[in-house]
Formats: C-alpha cells, structure tokens, sequence
C-alpha cells in the first residue's frame, strides 16, 4: 500500500483538500468504496485485533468498522490522513466491543511446567497464554485506559498517535496510560509470572 | 514556574509487551497476499455497503418502496456464480452491476413483511460459517462450503436456494408468508419451524427438529410431510424417511440456542457407548464431523465471553460427534476444568477422551494432559510415570521434549 495514499494535500489557500477517489467513495462509487476498503482493512484489523485480542466477531466488528466509516465520511474535511480517520473510528468501535465484552473470573497462576523455554514448539502457545492473561487484567481496567494501554504497549503507537486515535490531549492520553500501567502492576500482584513481565517501579520523570 | 511533572512510562514494559504481542498474534506481513479470509470477509463488507445502499435506496423510493426492496433481490434467471468463495455468493444478491428485474409486483409485496425483511437481511460471519438473519421472521446458519441465493417468488414467499452445503434454518413467525428451501429440484416448504438441509451430489437431506414442513421433491412430484425428529434423504428420485437420532435433534436444537430439555441434558452426560457413531451411515458421518466443528467453535467462543455453564455444555456436546474436533472438544474441557481447579472434572474429560478416542490424534495431547493434571494434584510420582509413558509411547511429538525436561529434572 502506498503510505501516502488517502493523505489529503492542501489547496493554493493552505486549505486542506479531500482527493477526489475520497470524494467519489462518499458519494458511494462501488470502486472507490473498495478501494477505501482494501487499503483500510490491515490496518483497522492490526489495531481491533491487538485492542481486543482474539475474537469470533471480529470480521463483524471490522464490518461495523466500515459501514461507520462510510456513515461518516461526508465529514472527513482532509485534515488528518485517511488512516487516523478509519482508525478514530475503529478504536470507538474497539471501545464499544470492550464494553459489552463480559468480563471474564481472573484466573489462577500458570503452573510453574508452562512457564516455557526460551525457544520449542510450545514457545508461541506459552506466549499467547501469557498474552491472554495480560488481556484478562486489561479487561479489569476503564475502557479509555485499556484502549490507551493497548495501543500503546501492544500495538506499538505514540503517544500523540494514541491521542489522536481517541481525540483526547497528549496530556490525558499520557496520563491514562501511566495509570493503566499502574493499576495493571497491581493487578499482577498475586501472578509471578506476569510480574516479571510487567514489573518496573513507576514514578514520576 | 517549574515544568508540570510528567508521568512516566516504562518504555522497557512496553518493549517487552510488544515483543509478547508480536510472539504470540504475529502481524500480517504487508508485503504478503491477503489471506483468503480476509478477502472473504472484505467481500462480506462490500457486499453488506451494497445491501445498505440499495435497501435505502429503497425506502427513499415511492409507494413501490417495498417493492423494489424485494425486487433488488430477486434475480431474473438464477445461475451459478463464477466464483466459488462463499461470500461472493451471496454477494451476487445485492450486486447492483448484476441483472435484476422487478418480477415481484408491488401488490405481492403489500402486506408481506418477510419481503422486507429479506431485502434488509444481513449477513453475518459466525465462526467457519455464516449466518443470515431474515428480520425476527427467521435465522439461516451457512456452513462454510455451503452457497446460497435467495429471492422473493409469488406470493410472500422467500426462497432460498442452496446450490451446496448445509444450512440449518429457525423459522419463527412468517407473519402469513412462507419460507422455502430450493436444493436442486427438491423445495422443502415450511411454516414455522427449524430444520435443516444439506445439499450433496445427487442427494440432499433434511433434518427436522421441531414443527414440521412439506417435501416437494421435483415439480411434479407429491408433496411428503415431515415431522419433528425425522430425517429424510432424497437421491435418485426416491425420498426415504428414517428416524432423527435425539442427539442429532438435541445439537440441532442447541445450533440456534434453543434449550433441550433437563432429561436430555441429563443424557448427554451419562456415558455413551464406544463407538456410537462408528455404525452411521457414511452420509450421517460427514455431518457428525460438521456438527462436532461447530459446536467446537460455539464452545471456544462461549468460553471467551466466560460463559463457562454454556462452553462446558457445547464442548460435551462437541465431544459425542467424529473427527478431530471431537477430540478437542474433550482436550479443551479438560484444560478448561484444569484452569479453573476442578480436578475431578478434568480427570473426568481425560477419561472420557481415552474411552472415546482410545487411538486418537491427540494421543500425545491426552497424555501431556495427564502429566499436568498429576502435577496440579502434587502428585509427582504419577506425573513422572504419566511423563514416562508419553515419551516411550510418542517419542518425536513436542509434548516427549517437555515431558523429557521433567524427567530429567531433580525429583522435589
């Protein structure tokens, strides 16, 4: 995918400008629409996927992705890149998913046989295992903080990107994220191993 | 002034989160080709635009709003679709490039809800399979190879054709219309009901559960009634009853979340002899094997949402049918007892994997099981022996090489 494809440009006048094939996916052109579609779909999957983990209804949640985008893309005015566009909308729709996620009983410690090598067959199972129990403690969080967190230390986005995602200032995003780190430690108090892994002493720079 | 403090974030948590993330759920390469199922499932979006387009369209229109709603589904000459992926089937409904005709006048649609309802149906991903819901008139489950095109005929009938596969169908209130399943010649006319029908070369059968419905086997032929807990197969022109087994009633019930009753709960957990299955014929087979997926599937997914009462249910369920899904139905509620510390249970699911699959694909699985579940009870002597025994009986599995680590390891 061409990373500049979807970037609005600017007018003469500084304003910026929707590219036309935008225009044209708004007004409902079938081409266009795929064409959005094709080139928002990794990225709306990648960032609802590592938000909400695995999932049944996740192609439900990427279609609910879409249909909102086209609902608001009459709106898009060309001041953001397309991606934060679909990706705004992707973390209210992860946000959502989150809400009406039941929240499931916290488990016991792994036993001690799973905590796996450093390399063998059972090294990515181990990890999905550890990964799914640090989704379970996510789960234990508001959303705005475990979407912020998320995408933050699972989906590798800055801060000011997160901010952006979730219209929020890079003061407060930065904030909910430190407390989501907080909390999550505290969380991990009773469980050895996701203390290792989430270990750190927090404070202030 | 001093600068507001900053909170701190710790870059090396992050690092080490990102590091799990990318082990565990690894990202899709951009460079690669899409997978198939995401190209059905952006398929399934467009298709879905598609549908909301038109069916606004639709109501914007005039008195024959209705109409041309039901219309835009209703292909002049159904033909087969070039493309066999699932999605794209179905998709051939409501692509707008495709030839439709307003052969459905506007009087047929006045009063019918379920044309309505047919023409704003949405289809969902579920699983390996898909499910179309027609309003709250009826709930259509897809299996994966399965390829359908539905249409509205005269008077307030939605039809649905089924070229391949196996659809099960909930019928509930068709507010005075009717619903009809077209395999090939063979229409299966219903009124409130839920069945099923699986459509193979040269033989289709249907399944009824509940209610009851009217089998026209070709244009000509007499119509034959079919009533709850049977099963008929129609192949070479002959229709030949037989009766629906009360787990193939039960799971068929349980495939649209209708409770069975406590007496069959009651019996789906007693032990059931070896083999049951073994002894169907081959037809009853294959669908044990795609029944026994499904509930794997429904049961993983309860399990994720943490309804523990239902996964444990859909994995017994799951466990009673063929193949390797069944195998896994009684490995995964193993795990799911094991990770809540119910012990007895687990040791009870291991059990039932060993009578029921004595030589099954997962084998090495049941006995690295059998390892854990000693540990869990401090028992080390018999999670040795059980580590013994797994790597004299499957020596080159992964579960030998972890097994061989315990063994090695300074008894406590």
């Amino acid at each position: 995918m061409n990373p500049l494809s979807g970037t609005a440009g600017a007018n003469l006048a500084g304003a910026p400008e929707v590219p036309e094939w935008i225009r044209r996916a708004s007004r409902g052109d079938a081409r266009a629409q795929e064409r959005l579609v094709r080139e928002q779909w990794p990225r709306a999957e990648g960032l609802l996927r590592r938000m909400l983990g695995p999932r049944q209804d996740l192609e439900d949640l990427l279609q609910t992705v879409f249909l909102e985008t086209f609902r608001a893309l009459p709106r898009y005015e060309g001041r953001s890149q397309l991606s934060t566009f679909v990706g705004g909308i992707s973390v209210r729709v992860a946000m959502r998913a989150m809400r009406t996620q039941r929240r499931s009983p916290a488990r016991a410690p792994l036993p001690e046989h799973l905590a796996a090598p450093d390399r063998g067959p059972e090294h990515q199972a181990h990890a999905a295992d550890l990964l799914r129990r640090v989704r379970e403690l996510l789960a234990e969080l508001t959303e705005v903080k475990r979407c912020a967190f998320t995408l933050w230390a699972l989906s590798g986005l800055s801060v000011p990107e997160i901010a952006e995602l979730m219209e929020a200032s890079v003061p407060a995003t930065r904030s909910r994220i430190f407390y989501a780190q907080r909390e999550l430690r505290a969380l991990a108090n009773d469980q050895p191993e996701l203390q290792d892994l989430l270990g750190g002493n927090d404070g202030r720079a | 002034m001093d600068e507001p403090e900053q909170p701190l974030l710790d870059d090396r948590l992050r690092g080490r989160l990102l590091a799990l993330a990318e082990r565990a759920e690894p990202s899709h390469d951009p460079l690669s080709p899409p997978s198939p199922a995401r190209e059905r499932a952006v398929q399934a979006t467009l298709a879905r635009l598609r549908a909301r387009k038109r069916a606004r369209r639709a109501a914007l229109g005039s008195g024959l709003a209705v109409a041309a709603a039901a219309a835009a589904w209703t292909m002049v000459a159904p033909r087969p679709s070039p493309r066999s992926e699932p999605h794209a089937e179905v998709r051939d409904h409501t692509d707008q490039e495709r030839p439709v005709a307003l052969v459905a006048p506007a009087r047929a649609t006045d009063g019918c809800p379920l044309a309505e309802a047919l023409a704003m149906s949405e289809l969902h991903t579920e699983g390996d399979g898909r499910r179309l819901a027609i309003g709250r008139h009826a709930v259509i489950r897809l299996s994966a190879d399965a390829t359908v095109k539905t249409r509205l005929a005269h008077p307030c009938t939605a039809e649905v054709q089924l070229a391949r596969g196996r659809v099960s169908v909930h019928a509930r209130d068709l507010s005075g219309g009717q619903l009809r399943i077209r395999a090939g010649a063979t229409r299966v006319l219903v009124t409130g009901t839920l069945f099923a029908v699986t459509a193979r070369t040269g033989a289709v059968e249907v399944e009824l559960a509940e209610g009851k419905l009217t089998i026209q086997r070709d244009e000509q032929g007499p119509p034959a009634l079919l009533v709850a807990g049977e099963r008929a197969v129609i192949a070479n022109g002959r229709l030949r009853r037989e009766a629906l087994s009360t787990h193939d009633q039960a799971s068929l019930l349980a495939e649209h979340g209708v409770a069975v009753t406590t007496d069959q709960n009651k019996a789906d957990l007693e032990p059931q002899p070896l083999h049951r299955a073994e002894s169907a014929p081959s037809g009853a087979r294959d669908h044990s094997v795609a029944q026994a997926e499904g509930l794997l599937l429904r049961a993983d997914a309860a399990r994720r949402r943490g309804d523990l009462v239902t996964a444990r249910d859909l994995y017994r369920k799951a466990g009673r049918g063929k193949g390797t899904a069944a195998e896994a139905a009684w490995m995964r509620l193993c795990q799911l007892e094991l990770d809540h510390g119910r012990l007895d249970l687990a040791a009870a699911a291991l059990a039932r994997y060993r009578q029921r699959f004595p030589r099954g694909a997962l084998g090495a699985e049941a006995a690295w099981t059998a390892i854990r579940l000693a540990q869990r009870r401090g028992d080390e002597a018999q999670a040795r022996r059980a580590a013994k025994r797994l790597v004299a009986e499957h020596p080159g599995v992964p579960q030998a090489a972890a097994a061989r680590q315990l063994l090695e390891a300074p008894p406590p």
